[in-house]
């Protein structure tokens, strides 16, 4: 799909323009509406105004405003140029409780230092910060070090590069908590733990999921730095996945909630920060660094070699086939039939250790044939083999896996399709 | 070059610089500026606008600048375009100067 490159130099002309025309846009919005107007640009030193990173913050903020504008927002214009993007929001509130929004989320996470969230009045005028912003490299009046270059562009970029970094790092790790999350407390999942209960399992439940995927944070973060920090980064990978081990049976006391998570996530998690950095497909670089570890070293690890399957790892090694077409029937069709279409077709190592091949057989064809059924049925039948499998102590671990894989590459969409 | 209408260029962004230019019969350049900046860089704003005034060959009108931070580049760019614009030659706004 490839977008349009337009990380190339912008030249003063060029930045001129797009400062009055965009000036001319506020001031049509401002008299048609009659209603405050947020204005929204990012605050990037040098003549390059777009890169992958700075969009997935451009992007992100630009997504927290919508969410809590909501049904304030009456109108709004985003341009995507060379020159930067750009939104235009014209809000129906007091511009006073529109800038504490504005600052807010400015001052709501570091990186908010690079956006540039201004509050313009029906009236014509700009509501200014209460204290002026200090200045990225040394804290000092912002507007007085911008105008004499006094650290030059190269460490102000560098500054600039390393904020963008952490943001990423920390949105991308947020995202993969709340994939976890999103999975375990999905409902009815037959002999998986969800809201109703533990399944087939003895040893867990929902809130030891929870903590387990609130522990993982710091390692998510981790995989996301490594990956935009080399393409080769397997061998770090793989020794900040056994420390996240250690951390979930620490959280859990001992209990393996997201072993096969570790795996999966971390290697998507580097793949997304190689595409950040450099771009390129998110599958050939999360099966590229695959190819370039051990396999990992799970208890389905037995039971895939008795049984010939391919598991986490041949998954991961053909590019997450199972994970991606479970995200397109996520997003068309929903969580259930993502569900559903896993368990007809992901050779799961949980139910071949725990059920054989006769097992693997018996949810494979009871979901295929819920698949084929009527989609108002699938939760009543989900139901139903949710029973069958806790009776016959079956757990389809790695079609879960898959599933928060899935969401994880739903929720990350603008930037691996961009790339 | 002759003025011969009241033009603009330029915004209130910060970096940015907007001046007006009003053509006058005679009295030389007036210029009034407003600067987020004045105490450091007041003087040098001044300077850029009347060079550009002077490169452009006017000799008499009235230049409000407001400034928020431009550097040298964006002030000479805005003024000779207000000055351009005032003169009735949009097309040339850019071709003045570095």
């Amino acid at each position: 799909m490839g977008m349009q490159r337009i990380d190339h130099a912008v030249n003063l002309r060029e930045m001129l323009e797009a400062r009055e025309t965009r000036v001319s846009k506020q001031q049509r919005l401002l008299r048609g509406y009659g209603l405050p107007l947020l204005s929204f640009t990012m605050n990037l030193a040098g003549p390059v105004k777009r890169g992958r990173l700075g969009d997935l913050l451009f992007w992100t903020v630009l997504d927290s405003l919508r969410e809590s504008l909501g049904e304030m927002l009456v109108h709004q214009e985003v341009l995507d140029a060379s020159t930067g993007l750009e939104a235009l929001l014209v809000c129906d509130l007091p511009a006073k409780a529109l800038k504490v929004l504005a600052v807010g989320l400015e001052e709501s996470r570091p990186a908010g230092r690079l956006c540039d969230l201004d509050v313009l009045t029906p009236e014509g005028g700009a509501l200014s910060r209460e204290t002026p912003r200090g200045c990225l490299m040394c804290g000092g009046p912002a507007k007085v070090c911008a105008r004499s270059r006094a650290h030059g562009l190269e460490a102000v970029r560098a500054a600039t590069d390393a904020l963008l970094r952490d943001f990423a790092a920390e949105h991308l790790a947020a995202s993969a908590v709340d994939a976890l999350i999103w999975e375990v407390d999905l409902t009815p999942k037959p002999g998986l733990v969800d809201r109703e209960g533990p399944g087939a399992h003895r040893d867990m439940d929902l809130e030891l999921f929870h903590r387990s995927a609130r522990c993982l944070r710091p390692y998510f973060q981790q995989a996301v730095t490594l990956g935009l920090a080399r393409r080769d980064c397997m061998a770090d990978l793989q020794q900040a996945g056994r420390r996240a081990e250690e951390a979930m049976l620490a959280s859990t006391g001992g209990v393996n909630t997201h072993k096969g998570a570790i795996y999966a996530f971390g290697l998507i998690l580097a793949a997304l920060g190689g595409v950040l950095a450099e771009g390129g497909s998110v599958y050939r670089r999360a099966a590229a660094l695959a190819a370039a570890g051990l396999p990992p070293d799970t208890p389905d690890a037995a039971a895939r070699i008795r049984y010939d399957a391919g598991g986490a790892r041949g998954e991961a090694l053909a590019g997450f086939p199972n994970a991606r077409r479970a995200r397109e029937v996520l997003e068309h069709s929903g969580p259930f039939a993502a569900l559903l279409t896993l368990l007809s077709q992901v050779e799961d190592a949980n139910l071949l250790r725990r059920g054989g091949i006769e097992g693997l057989e018996f949810v494979r064809s009871r979901a295929a044939s819920i698949l084929a059924g009527a989609p108002e049925m699938y939760i009543h039948r989900l139901w139903e083999l949710d029973g069958l499998c806790t009776a016959r102590n079956l757990s389809p671990g790695g079609s879960a896996d898959l599933l928060a894989l899935a969401k994880l590459l739903d929720s990350t969409r603008r930037i691996w399709e961009a790339a | 070059m002759e003025l011969k209408k009241t033009a603009v260029a330029g915004t209130m962004e910060s970096s940015d610089i907007m001046v007006t230019v009003e053509p006058r019969e005679h009295g030389g350049i007036v210029l009034e500026l407003t600067s987020s900046v004045m105490k450091q860089y007041g003087r040098r704003i001044e300077q850029v606008i009347r060079e550009t005034a002077a490169e452009l060959g006017v000799e008499h009108a009235l230049i409000r600048a407001v400034d928020k931070g431009a550097l040298d580049c964006t002030v000479r760019a805005r003024a000779a375009a207000a000055l351009f614009r005032a003169a009735g030659q949009e097309n040339h706004i850019w071709e003045v100067g570095k």
